[in-house]
């Protein structure tokens, strides 16, 4: 019949065009042969498979092109194939990849992520002799301090990335209101409320204070208590971002709000509510989209800021939406020598699995890049074409084809170059921030939470404290009714985490008398 | 006998009644709320990809945007990734259709057939399936990496060829179907494939066509199959390649082509629109010519010859 | 050996469907093993087979807290409002649509209630801020023009049932109502025509003819529909609700409260086992419905 005749012809047909597109498929792994090129027998070529987060940059290829024609002239025949994951699936691919054995040659982690269950279940090649014999590049564009405080119980399995200590937050405000306000420049918390209350009263149409609620940690509450340098409330390895369980100063003792509230940290949760109440804070918080969006659009009047020096991206974009709007820091962080503790531990590492059938090459391959022209090729691109320098330690990109994601691959602080758009004042703060030895030496630092032995109670509290905790951070609900709640629900399991955890850090602090 | 108000009249249904006009007058009147209720966001959406991003930023969404601009569509088509990316999803959701069509319009028959012994035992097996979905490590470590299928095309198309719910779909269908049909056919010598596919095939047609409309759909806005599987950006169907660039935060290097000027701001917003416009597009052309299957009965006509 | 002797008797139907039948046993079946990672603390570096059996270990992060019983009837009351509204609605839409007279407008209702499924729900939870968000959603400048308070929806648990059901509805009826709108096409001219000799309604006609004759396809629908009814939609609800713990109460379902729960931890073990335990209470219900239904309508029975 004509219709069954126009299938089987149209089936062969594809099974035809997908013969061929099969066949031009390149896939990841080993290939044959040698290669002549240069004189010199470069060995068998290896192909690495990069995984990481984010954006494939559009002149990726051109890049690895360039790379590869490099590493083949120091001797290296290796060929680099990245693959990007979307940010909202990065959890699960990883996950999958890792756990199904796949050979990926390097890998992300980090904390938030799954680094402390990957490697205590053994995923990461130890890398400690790989990188001491083939990666000594690697070892001398860091600071020895970085490495030794990002070992997993005592085992080098992941290179950190990037020099950072610590979260330095601070907020954000539009100058220009507080300008059309009459108001002094905002340097105390006082001055800040004042602020909100003078936005809320003369210009309603703009909220005037926002973060992104589901993050506690960048509530105002949860800003103020972690800036409060004379208390020194620290988040345990436990919850790195509540602060049910906290330490304090640089002592390693665990205290638990549910044995004793703390009267600071509860006078901080019921300013943020009065706060809530008065309407100086955005009451849809806990959905609102990102709240940098909404400073962009102009909606807001002041937001919690991951940073600490003024992105120009973010000014720029509001000054599209917004002519004559302005931005500024209301800075909550202290640079000075000391006044802050650090166990220097990074938020983002390059893993490589234990899957992978080429750890050696993916070190020398590291290797290769920490130089300061290979590392400058792969961080920002073709010099003159993509970027260039800017006095020693600065760039200014040129195009926007090749962004940086060096956070999440490649980070050296001896290489690294900070954007030309720093302010000199921003850029000595940045270098302040960068450097390990600002910062005092945390007691735990080296100090790895195994949470295998609790992974229910984390569990049952991720979901526990999912209900409660930002809320009350955020001022949302009545916190005594809601903290009981809280209390009631969560204090048997927070309990058996606070032992655990403590009978761990004792048995690391004993371990390095 | 005839009541006299039905005689002279193009359409012999139409009610004169009160009760039947009231009945037809609010029926009406619901179709268009609920019609506007649909249209009314989806105008939205696709007046507002059209919308300057400084518009949707201060003033929201808007039925009338002040302001327009084309950035949000020449952010996606400045990439050479949207082209490739495109053929990927045509290509597997054609293959795909016709293939999953063929295999599950023969597998819901043979469930619903009357001489098949085992046929409630298969449906149960069928619908376990559903119920017990796969899990992800299971489906992950057979596909990938039992059947090899990683970075091949035909992971976007093999694990979709059977949806039980569609089958299900089948099922009821062909049981509606006379089996006086296949009785008289019998009598007349034909096979079991041939009474399939020559007399059973065409009187399925509306069932067929919305079950390929839906198994057209679920090729076309696939982006879990590629998620996992597809480590090549060039296979990258449409909807991964949206996905990405929505959920990362620096978008501009997935798509832009160099054209647009470092400072300015992406259209976030207006982008996210406009890969719903980008979506839908080509389905809408796809779904009036379904509609055309949509043919009343030719089963008892079929019977009675 | 009655087993081979229907095999050979019905050889040519078998192997119409052997295609489908060994795609089940690829992809449906073979990985179904992996639902035994829920009793396994999952290892890979030592394989899936290596890996130790613990029990029902995996199983206590969920069971422990009294949360389980409120997600699961979340989830299976959402669930539960989704099938009726959803189902409903979409059986008026389809036999409203098929009054209609004038294919052109017929035609257009069709596409148009059809189009809100392909919105993703990114999108459709950026529209739902933008109506309901307290600033300046639309209802709330509406409220406030007519001289009323603002209203915080989303604060409030209590409103969310009846929200997602409305929005789930308006993305869902227009695709459900396209298989109601086949089976209207598929009944016979005859039996309406008789019907209206004999003096009937056309009201009358819906309820006698129409409606029975769908039956078989409601019934089906539903039945698939209840065979889910313990799987939360993930992507609806942790689209639209996030994390905004204030509405929790009435809208976590047991899909988003194990993401939640596990995200940090990523141990494939423990989310197996929710989804265990989401699979044998769907064959439960499944097994219960189909029995229901055998007593009132044999030849809907699925199985």
């Amino acid at each position: 019949m004509k219709l069954r005749k126009w299938l089987v012809v149209m089936l062969s047909v594809m099974l035809v065009v997908l013969a061929a597109c099969s066949n031009s498929n390149p896939s990841g792994g080993n290939e044959g042969g040698g290669d002549k090129e240069g004189g010199a027998d470069l060995g068998k070529e290896v192909t690495l498979k990069i995984m990481l987060p984010g954006d494939r940059p559009q002149d990726l290829d051109k890049i690895v092109a360039a790379a590869e024609q490099k590493m083949k002239e120091d001797g290296l025949n290796y060929k680099l194939n990245f693959v990007f994951v979307p940010w909202a699936d990065l959890a699960s691919k990883t996950q999958v990849t890792l756990t199904s054995g796949e050979e990926i040659d390097m890998i992300y982690d980090a904390p938030w992520l799954h680094i402390n269950q990957m490697t205590s279940e053994g995923y990461y090649t130890d890398l400690t002799d790989l990188i001491k014999e083939h990666g000594q590049n690697i070892l001398n564009a860091g600071s020895e301090l970085i490495f030794e405080a990002n070992k997993f119980n005592g085992k080098m399995t992941a290179i950190p990335l990037g020099s950072k200590n610590g979260h330095a937050n601070s907020i954000i405000i539009r100058k220009d209101i507080r300008e059309e306000l009459g108001l002094e420049e905002v340097k105390t918390h006082e001055q800040f409320i004042e602020f909100l209350r003078a936005v809320k009263e003369k210009k309603p149409e703009i909220i005037p204070y926002s973060a992104w609620g589901v993050s506690p940690d960048l509530s105002y509450a949860g800003i103020r208590i972690e800036n409060d340098y004379e208390a020194g409330f620290r988040v345990t390895p436990a919850f790195n971002r509540n602060f049910t369980l906290y330490l304090k100063g640089n002592e390693p003792t665990v205290y638990n709000l549910f044995d004793e509230m703390d009267p600071t940290i509860w006078s901080y949760i019921e300013l943020t509510r009065s706060m809530y109440q008065e309407g100086l804070i955005n009451p849809d918080i806990m959905s609102s989209p990102d709240s940098k969006v909404m400073l962009k659009s102009g909606e807001i009047a002041s937001m919690t800021y991951t940073d600490f020096s003024m992105q120009q991206n973010t000014l720029r974009e509001l000054q599209a939406n917004v002519p004559g709007a302005d931005l500024e820091i209301f800075e909550l962080y202290k640079f000075e020598k000391n006044a802050n503790t650090s166990d220097y531990k990074q938020n983002d590492y390059l893993a490589i699995p234990k899957a992978s059938k080429n750890p050696v090459d993916a070190i020398k391959f590291l290797n290769w890049a920490h130089e300061q022209d290979n590392y400058n090729l792969i961080s920002f691109g073709i010099e003159g074409e993509h970027w260039e320098a800017v006095g020693d330690t600065q760039y200014k990109p040129l195009k926007d084809s090749y962004p940086w994601f060096g956070w999440s691959f490649l980070w050296a602080p001896k290489y690294h170059k900070f954007s030309a758009e720093f302010s000199p004042e921003d850029l000595a703060k940045n270098e302040f921030y960068y450097t390990a030895e600002n910062f005092e030496k945390d007691v735990l630092t080296d100090f790895t939470f195994d949470t295998s032995p609790i992974a229910n109670e984390i569990a049952q509290f991720n979901s526990i404290d999912a209900k409660y905790y930002p809320l009350i951070m955020n001022g949302v609900v009545d916190p005594a009714e809601a903290w009981d709640k809280y209390k009631k629900e969560g204090e048997a399991v927070v309990k058996k985490i606070q032992n655990e955890l403590q009978a761990q850090i004792q048995t690391f602090l004993d371990g390095q008398k | 006998m005839e009541q006299p108000a039905l005689r002279k009249r193009r359409n012999l249904d139409v009610e004169y009644t009160w009760t039947g006009r009231l009945f037809t007058w609010s029926g009406y009147i619901l179709v268009a709320l609920f019609t506007i209720f649909c249209l009314v966001p989806f105008w939205m959406v696709l007046i507002n990809s059209f919308a300057a991003e400084k518009e949707i930023m201060t003033n929201g969404f808007q039925l009338f945007p002040a302001d327009f601009s084309l950035d949000a569509y020449k952010m996606l088509f400045k990439s050479n990734q949207i082209y490739s990316s495109y053929f990927v999803t045509i290509f597997v959701t054609i293959v795909g259709t016709v293939l999953a069509m063929l295999v599950t319009s023969m597998y819901a028959y043979v469930l619903a057939h009357r001489k098949v012994k085992y046929r409630n035992f298969l449906s149960f097996m069928t619908y376990l399936t559903m119920i017990f979905g796969a899990g992800l490590v299971g489906f992950y470590i057979t596909i990938a990496i039992y059947l090899d299928l990683k970075d091949s095309i035909w992971a976007l198309i093999l694990p979709y060829l059977l949806n039980p719910f569609f089958a299900f779909i089948l099922v009821a269908f062909y049981r509606s179907v006379p089996y006086e049909l296949n009785e008289a056919a019998t009598v007349d010598g034909a096979s079991e494939y041939k009474i399939f596919f020559k007399i059973v095939w065409p009187i399925s047609l509306p069932a067929i066509s919305t079950v390929s409309l839906f198994y057209a759909l679920t090729f076309w806005n696939d982006f879990w199959l590629s998620l996992l599987f597809i480590d090549n950006h060039k296979l990258h169907p449409l909807q991964i390649m949206l996905r990405q660039l929505i959920s990362n935060a620096n978008m501009k290097q997935y798509v832009s082509g160099a054209a647009m000027d470092y400072a300015q701001a992406i259209p976030t917003y207006g982008l996210q629109m406009a890969t719903v416009c980008l979506t839908i597009g080509p389905i809408i052309l796809l779904y009036p010519f379904v509609q055309k299957f949509f043919v009343k009965g030719i089963t008892i006509g079929a019977v009675k010859g | 050996m009655g087993f081979f002797k229907e095999i050979y008797r019905n050889r040519s139907l078998y192997t119409l469907a052997l295609p489908g039948l060994l795609f089940l046993v690829i992809f449906a079946y073979i990985p179904m093993f992996g639902h035994l990672i829920a009793f396994k603390k999952f290892n890979a570096t030592i394989g899936f087979w290596n890996s130790p059996w613990i029990g029902f270990k995996n199983f206590e992060f969920f069971f422990s807290s009294g949360q389980w019983l409120e997600v699961t009837w979340n989830t299976i009351f959402l669930n539960s409002l989704f099938i009726i509204f959803g189902l409903g609605l979409a059986v008026v839409m389809a036999i409203l649509l098929n009054e209609i007279r004038l294919a052109i407008v017929k035609r257009f209702a069709q596409s148009i209630i059809f189009m809100p499924y392909f919105i993703s729900w990114m999108v459709v939870s950026l529209m739902v801020y933008a109506l309901l968000n307290t600033t300046d959603g639309m209802i709330n400048q509406m409220l406030k023009s007519l001289g009323m308070d603002a209203v915080g929806w989303y604060n409030n648990a209590n409103f969310w049932p009846s929200i997602l059901t409305i929005v789930y509805v308006w993305k869902m009826a227009g695709y459900y109502s396209i298989i109601f709108l086949a089976s209207i096409t598929g009944i016979s001219s005859d039996y309406y025509e008789s019907a209206r000799i004999d003096g009937a309604t056309r009201f009358q006609q819906i309820r006698h003819i129409t409606l029975p004759l769908i039956r078989p396809t409601i019934i089906v629908l539903a039945l698939l529909a209840v065979g889910r009814i313990f799987y939360g939609d993930f992507a609806m609800i942790y689209g639209i609700i996030g994390d905004n713990a204030a509405l929790f109460s009435t809208t976590d379902v047991i899909d988003t409260f194990s993401y939640r729960a596990l995200r940090q931890l990523g141990d494939f073990g423990m989310s197996s086992s929710v989804a265990l335990y989401q699979s044998i209470m769907g064959v439960v219900a499944i097994i219960l419905f189909n029995w229901i239904i055998r007593k009132v309508d044999k030849d809907s029975a699925l199985f």
